[in-house]
């Protein structure tokens, strides 16, 4: 069977970033995160809430909602709905999905949006149904959720390739950094990785601060026509190229790559740039192991030398290579599925200069990955998008 | 926490009594099966009718060519630790009293990848056979040991998933069956240090009295599983103290285990 390459995106842009400021817990639930959301949307786009004629929603919590609950609910017709369940890569996928949509005119404008809501049990309640393999198979194993399964991830990453704690601390530590001028991140006192090393122990080798915040939030943007994007004077950001993946290398023993690393030359070469032209690169972090994943698998440096990486590279928005500029889930907090939307819109923030905290310098082409769903043993969805400032 | 083995200190009176919270019991009903291998003792998993690829975790349909015929067979237990982790803090309230818990991730000889619980003996790199046990849950679990030497008894985990008698105290519920006596004897010589031993009407004679008498450490005490009263006021006096229950009592409750709707409760 011939294997098709994927066709290079016609004129699509990504706009209108919205971020609805996180909540540790929320007595709200899903639909009003995600129906604020859209609010937003409309009244940073001037457009009406029925010239959105496109919806793609990502949640954990919105059951017994789907995306088309949410349609009666917030009043729209869209022509064009999507779900995409996908949590860390959702974003990735939303906007592949969104922007074939909006060539082929199934749809003009799509708003992808994500909202989770957030209380003190519901992170908890959710750890063992998350799959099925889940629930037969890891968690009646310490119920520990991630944790216990990028534990295991991690403790193989440093014995293989020789990475240290301080490595992944180095990464933690830089994003606080850049979540310091951020109004609404979670975390908002400075870390420094003495404290990051001295933390309390979480699932060996993992500590409190490699571990995300659960909070409710949402993230959300417009996927539309470069040319209409123009006409309504909306800053935008061009999209070059993508990439998704799922349950790439199930060979491995161990996972110790993603899908990227299957993907990238067809990322690249669709983008027309390569991983030195980056000017902010926006990584999924649940935790800094797969930080260091996407470095390697993305190419900005060769399997194994993530480590020597973090060492050689100030991650700051002020540094070499800005990296998660407004702190990453790992200082925002995840807003549950919103935590896999998080990067795409602050690359587009940093794009079109509408960043929520420091600027990246001339930023013209950005990079998010998205990286999801802890089936077993390892994350199953891989994705990633290449970004750049409209001319 | 399990007590290690050996004599039963008295509890601290001001330290916190550990809750009895029970580990959730959902799994999908192909993962049931484990529960079969734990039973009889054998290392069975999933095996494909049709091209005899090995499973894990159980599932519907095999992963290599997709047949839905899967059947339970006895499979090599062998294999190598990949990753290890040791969680000290739990999502679950049943971990939560436990912590520190060891978990690992072994590569099966014979193919699939199985997160484990691991023996403290267990090391990255190391090999081990992997073992089918009975959780608190009542359903099959996959424990690893090191390959040479080390038993499930003396590992504080593991523990959790036998009924070694060894620094646990077990209630034989009728005292008055022919059974009674042996079995009080067998545990005690097993390592029980303390033996309960039910019984009904105590008034009545016993012919066996003598024997249980002979048994070192044995208490009788009164209960009448025919009377749901008698089995609540033991239950609230001395529930919390045992650890292993021997249920030798011929009695069957009206309306069989299904009938009250609450198998958590008395009949009547």
């Amino acid at each position: 069977m011939r294997r098709t390459v994927r066709r290079p995106y016609d004129g699509v842009v990504a706009c209108t970033p919205v971020t609805i400021p996180y909540e540790r817990h929320s007595i709200r639930p899903a639909q009003w995160w995600i129906g604020s959301a859209l609010r937003e949307l409309v009244a940073a786009s001037g457009l009406a809430k029925s010239d959105i004629d496109g919806l793609c929603v990502s949640s954990f919590t919105l059951g017994p909602d789907s995306a088309v609950g949410l349609t009666q609910h917030f009043g729209v017709s869209p022509r064009w709905l999507d779900h995409v369940p996908m949590g860390g890569a959702s974003a990735v996928v939303a906007l592949r999905r969104a922007a074939r949509a909006v060539e082929a005119g199934d749809a003009s404008v799509v708003a992808v949006i994500a909202g989770d809501t957030s209380s003190p049990a519901s992170f908890q309640d959710m750890l063992p149904a998350f799959s099925r393999f889940a629930q037969d198979a890891v968690y009646p194993y310490g119920g520990s959720g991630p944790n216990g399964s990028f534990a295991l991830i991690t403790d193989h990453y440093m014995r293989r390739y020789g990475a240290s704690r301080e490595d992944f601390g180095r990464i933690c530590v830089a994003q606080r950094a850049n979540a310091l001028s951020v109004p609404h991140a979670m975390m908002k006192t400075p870390l420094t990785l003495d404290q990051y090393l001295a933390a309390r122990p979480i699932a060996d080798p993992l500590v409190l601060f490699d571990c995300v915040m659960p909070c409710a939030g949402a993230e959300a943007f417009l996927v539309m026509r470069e040319a209409d994007a123009r006409a309504l004077a909306l800053p935008a950001a061009t999209l070059l190229a993508t990439i998704e993946r799922h349950n790439a290398y199930p060979e491995d023993d161990i996972q110790d790559r993603g899908g990227w690393a299957l993907d990238r030359d067809e990322l690249w070469a669709m983008a027309g740039v390569g991983p030195d032209d980056v000017d902010c690169l926006q990584t999924y972090d649940d935790y800094p192991v797969i930080v260091m994943l996407q470095l390697e698998d993305l190419g900005f440096c060769a399997k194994g030398d993530a480590k020597d990486f973090v060492r050689q590279h100030d991650l700051t928005v002020a540094g070499k290579f800005p990296h998660n500029t407004s702190g990453g889930q790992l200082s925002r907090g995840q807003a549950g599925a919103a935590g896999g939307h998080l990067g795409l819109v602050e690359a587009i923030r940093q794009l079109t200069d509408q960043p929520l905290g420091d600027a990246v310098a001339g930023a013209r082409i950005a990079v998010a990955a998205g990286f999801g769903m802890i089936n077993y043993d390892r994350g199953l969805c891989s994705g990633a998008a290449v970004l750049a400032r409209a001319s | 926490m399990t007590e290690p083995p050996g004599q039963i200190r008295r509890k601290n009176p001001l330290a916190r009594t550990r809750q009895p919270v029970p580990l959730p019991a959902a799994r999908s009903r192909a993962a049931l099966g484990l529960a079969v291998g734990a039973a009889e003792g054998s290392f069975t998993l999933q095996v494909c009718a049709e091209c005899e690829a090995v499973q894990y975790p159980p599932r519907d349909v095999c992963e290599a060519c997709l047949s839905g015929r899967l059947r339970w067979r006895p499979v090599p237990n062998g294999g190598r630790v990949l990753a290890a982790t040791t969680a000290r803090v739990s999502g679950e309230r049943y971990f939560r009293e436990r912590t520190p818990w060891r978990t690992g991730l072994v590569r099966l000889d014979c193919g699939p990848r199985v997160v484990a619980h691991l023996h403290e003996g267990c090391a990255v790199d190391g090999r081990v056979r992997l073992e089918l046990k009975l959780d608190q849950a009542g359903r099959g679990a996959v424990v690893a040991r090191p390959e040479e030497g080390a038993h499930e008894r003396d590992d504080r985990q593991l523990r959790e998933m036998t009924a070694d008698p060894r620094g646990r105290r077990a209630l034989i519920v009728d005292g008055r069956a022919s059974t009674a006596p042996a079995l009080a004897r067998a545990l005690a010589e097993a390592g029980c240090p303390r033996v309960f031993v039910g019984l009904a009407e105590c008034w009545k004679p016993l012919a066996t009295r003598g024997a249980l008498d002979t048994v070192p450490g044995l208490d009788i005490v009164p209960l009448d599983v025919t009377d749901a009263s008698s089995v609540q006021e033991l239950a609230g006096q001395m529930g919390g103290k045992v650890e292993i229950l021997v249920n030798n009592a011929a009695h069957v409750r009206p309306g069989g285990i299904l009938g009250s709707g609450d198998l958590g409760g008395g009949p009547d």
